[in-house]
């Protein structure tokens, strides 16, 4: 297996994306071009800031075993979007310990195959759906949303809901808290449970 | 409280709990390392080692460990307002404490927002990619547990034993030579040994045998002395027996 490119690992996060004591895994590359991209260094070429193996990442990770355990912790995978490394994340996932928690940190913005390929492993989905409505999705992300739409679907016929977090961002001139309503409401039709609903907040 | 330092003080919660479920004299000294902390450092990372050490041992030992799950409340209800998770606190708000909230704090000096400017309160967001990954407090006057931690070759004693079973060869002599060649040698800060010689030989070609192989041994995992990393010097045997 090759090496992914990586944009860091950030190790003793507490609870912020899982149970217990986490690293934080995050990948380069994402498909979407996110207006207030967080991390934009993920789509820049030239700020990788570390190709790894499955096994020098889990060399990394294997330094807080006794915290993932002790805690119920362990990786969560993001990034950038950590699927467009599903093969990468599969191959990590089948070196660790059983009792280590995987969380996925995603849009869901890629081909199935690959939400298919970890969902076996995932204990926690923590999902940035951003806005249902395409025409909002589209002018915010520059892309589609209608894999979204459908890896939604299949993830609430295929995986327990209670794994899943939906997060539904009130975004500065792109949605209205109708529109977070109006998303929630879709989701929570297709058998969704629970629902992080924050605002994006503008510097002054 | 910075960020930092409540990550260190949940972490070290997280360790006496280890230590109190199996029994492990642990007593870590208050930190007084003043300015900016990155959770870990050096000295958290040797009582870790530590702690791991005295597990390996109860194990060797055929005793119970205990372990998973046992500090699961811990980090829950000191993170409380910032799990938005189904398992954890409030579901609903906007995150009105940054510095519990994703590292919202870290977005300043690192990002090159369009306008209108946007701290997103997106817990995925990663501070400071390359000093995070390894523990940037180098400081060696922090002070730590009382105990004197030894080195350690990477997987334990077991995995020591095997490594030497794999590598090493009789030498080819006509002597019927068996018994043990002591080696010492120092276990530096980075974990590679040095000054590796033999301090009681059995006969000139197995001494050179137990030489070659220690110095084909990984680097080790430094020793610690009153919460600092340090130099020790440590001694194996190296035991020569005729199949």
């Amino acid at each position: 297996m090759s090496n992914a490119p990586l944009i860091g690992i950030c190790r003793h996060r507490l609870t912020v994306d899982g149970a217990g004591v986490t690293t934080l895994v995050a990948f380069h590359g994402c498909p979407l071009r996110c207006r207030y991209c967080l991390n934009p260094q993920c789509l820049d070429a030239e700020k990788v800031w570390r190709e790894m193996s499955a096994e020098e990442i889990m060399d990394e990770l294997q330094r807080d075993d006794l915290y993932f355990r002790a805690t119920g912790g362990g990786v969560c995978f993001g990034g950038g979007e950590p699927l467009l490394r599903s093969e990468m994340i599969q191959e990590v996932c089948q070196l660790m310990p059983e009792e280590w928690s995987v969380t996925i940190e995603s849009s869901l913005n890629v081909p199935l195959r690959y939400v298919e390929a970890v969902a076996p492993f995932v204990r926690q989905w923590i999902i940035d759906v951003k806005d249902m409505n395409p025409d909002i999705y589209h002018r915010y992300t520059s892309i589609d949303n209608y894999r979204v739409r459908e890896n939604l679907q299949w993830l609430s016929t295929h995986v327990n809901v209670e794994k899943v977090l939906l997060r539904l961002p009130l975004i500065p001139h792109y949605n209205t808290p109708n529109d977070v309503s109006a998303s929630r409401q879709i989701l929570e039709n297709m058998g969704f449970l629970h629902f992080d609903e924050f605002e994006y907040r503008v510097k002054a | 409280m910075e960020k930092g330092k409540r990550t260190c003080e949940v972490l070290k919660a997280v360790r006496l709990e280890i230590a109190k479920a199996n029994d492990i004299k642990y007593e870590p000294r208050e930190c007084h390392h003043e300015g900016p902390c990155a959770g870990t450092c050096p000295a958290c990372e040797a009582e870790v080692k530590y702690l791991e050490q005295q597990l390996q041992v109860r194990r060797m030992l055929g005793r119970a460990v205990m372990l998973t799950g046992i500090a699961v409340g811990l980090t829950s209800l000191t993170a409380c307002g910032q799990n938005k998770l189904p398992n954890g606190c409030e579901n609903d708000t906007t995150i009105t404490e940054p510095e519990l909230a994703g590292d919202v704090e870290d977005v300043d000096g690192m990002m090159e927002m369009p306008e209108p400017e946007v701290e997103e309160a997106v817990r995925g967001k990663m501070p400071a990619p390359v000093d995070t990954i390894r523990p940037i407090n180098n400081d060696e006057k922090v002070l730590t547990g009382v105990v004197e931690y030894q080195p350690q070759f990477p997987g334990g004693i077991k995995a020591c034993e095997q490594f030497i079973k794999e590598n090493l060869r009789y030498p080819d002599t006509e002597s019927d030579v068996q018994g043990r060649v002591i080696v010492s040698f120092m276990v530096e800060r980075d974990g590679s040994l040095s000054n590796i010689k033999v301090v009681r030989g059995l006969d000139p070609a197995f001494d050179e045998e137990a030489l070659r192989v220690v110095k084909m041994m990984p680097k080790w995992s430094p020793g610690a002395t009153d919460g600092k990393i340090s130099v020790m010097r440590y001694t194996i045997p190296i035991i020569f027996k005729k199949e």
